[in-house]
């Protein structure tokens, strides 16, 4: 059996020139940092855009990449900056009474066949309604599994500031999805 | 069964959707980040470099791209990092190149040899003759990963 090389390995490749070694980290990495743009920007052309700017920024800065946090986390910490660049509508929350009304019509709809995409609409409208950083860390933990430390990495905050974050935004979660009950 | 642990368990259910979940919008967006990498200039100091009817430069990422490959066809090494620096008039001014050399390995030879070739490449591309001591070799031990043969990228 063949092992796929790890991050690193890679990294030092594509630092070294190398566009195969690099796409490889795009075809690992690229999901998941659409995935988490998608919904700190809510804005799917936006995402795309940011998460485009993003690899292009790690492709040119990449040789000045040293290793000190995980190929991960430097990834997320690029996207971050470039949503931040972007994000006007991010930090607008949405309603929790209107969020909960539209999670219930999604419940009641009969044409709702697919539980997992119903749960996954039902999410996204519950994280609309969180504070911009509480979303994005809490994203980063629960959905992407990053440690408590990168995830101040990638926020630029301390690990104590995002255990309050989680803490508040699971809290927030929980009762917008109360209107899936 | 409490409404505090059923809201737990939506939360957890909705939440292992979503991270099973790869967007369309990533499978649309895909082809465009890797066209854009393909084709992105990363920047680059030039180094000068002269042949018989002249001067001319050469991108130092070029150069650093090449003496990885050089390095790599080692048996014994592999390039970890490597960077060409010239001065404000362009003149080369160091090769650094940090290599991973297999446990157990002669290092002195590894390395002499890694530093000759190195010497030899570079020669080759900017076209005159360079003071060994311009190219510094830093040896790391660790276990050597051999990429397989990369095509020369411009």
């Amino acid at each position: 059996m063949h092992d796929e090389p790890d991050d690193a390995v890679l990294a030092r490749q594509a630092a070294l020139g190398d566009r195969d070694a690099f796409a490889g980290l795009v075809d690992r990495h690229g999901p998941s940092l659409f995935r988490y743009a998608a919904r700190v920007l809510r804005d799917p052309a936006l995402a795309d855009d940011c998460v485009q700017e993003s690899f292009l920024a790690a492709w040119r800065g990449i040789a000045g990449y040293r290793g000190d946090s995980s190929v991960r986390t430097w990834l997320f910490t690029i996207v971050r900056h470039e949503a931040q660049r972007r994000g006007r509508r991010s930090v607008e929350v949405m309603d929790l009474t209107e969020v909960q009304d539209q999670i219930r019509d999604l419940r009641a709809d009969p044409e709702q066949d697919n539980l997992d995409a119903a749960l996954r609409e039902a999410l996204d409208l519950a994280l609309a309604a969180l504070p911009a950083r509480q979303r994005a860390a809490w994203l980063l933990r629960e959905v992407e599994e990053l440690h408590y430390d990168e995830i101040a990495q990638v926020l630029g905050t301390t690990t104590t500031a995002v255990r309050g974050l989680l803490e508040r935004a699971r809290t927030a979660l929980a009762t917008a999805l109360e209107g899936w009950q | 069964m409490s409404d505090h642990e059923d809201d737990e368990r939506l939360l957890s259910a909705a939440t292992s959707a979503l991270r099973a979940h790869t967007d369309s919008g990533w499978r649309a967006a895909r082809p465009g980040v890797l066209d854009r990498v393909r084709r992105a200039v990363r920047p680059s100091a030039p180094v000068r470099g002269r042949h018989g009817a002249g001067e001319f430069t050469v991108a130092s990422g070029v150069l650093a791209t090449r003496v990885a490959a050089v390095v790599d066809r080692s048996p014994a090494a592999s390039a970890r990092r490597v960077s060409c620096v010239a001065d404000a008039h362009q003149e080369l001014e160091t090769v650094l190149v940090e290599l991973a050399v297999e446990f157990g390995a002669e290092l002195l030879s590894v390395s002499r040899e890694v530093r000759s070739s190195v010497l030899a490449e570079v020669e080759r591309l900017i076209g005159y003759r360079i003071p060994e001591s311009v190219v510094v070799v830093d040896v790391h031990v660790a276990d050597v990963f051999k990429p397989p043969p990369r095509p020369p990228v411009y």
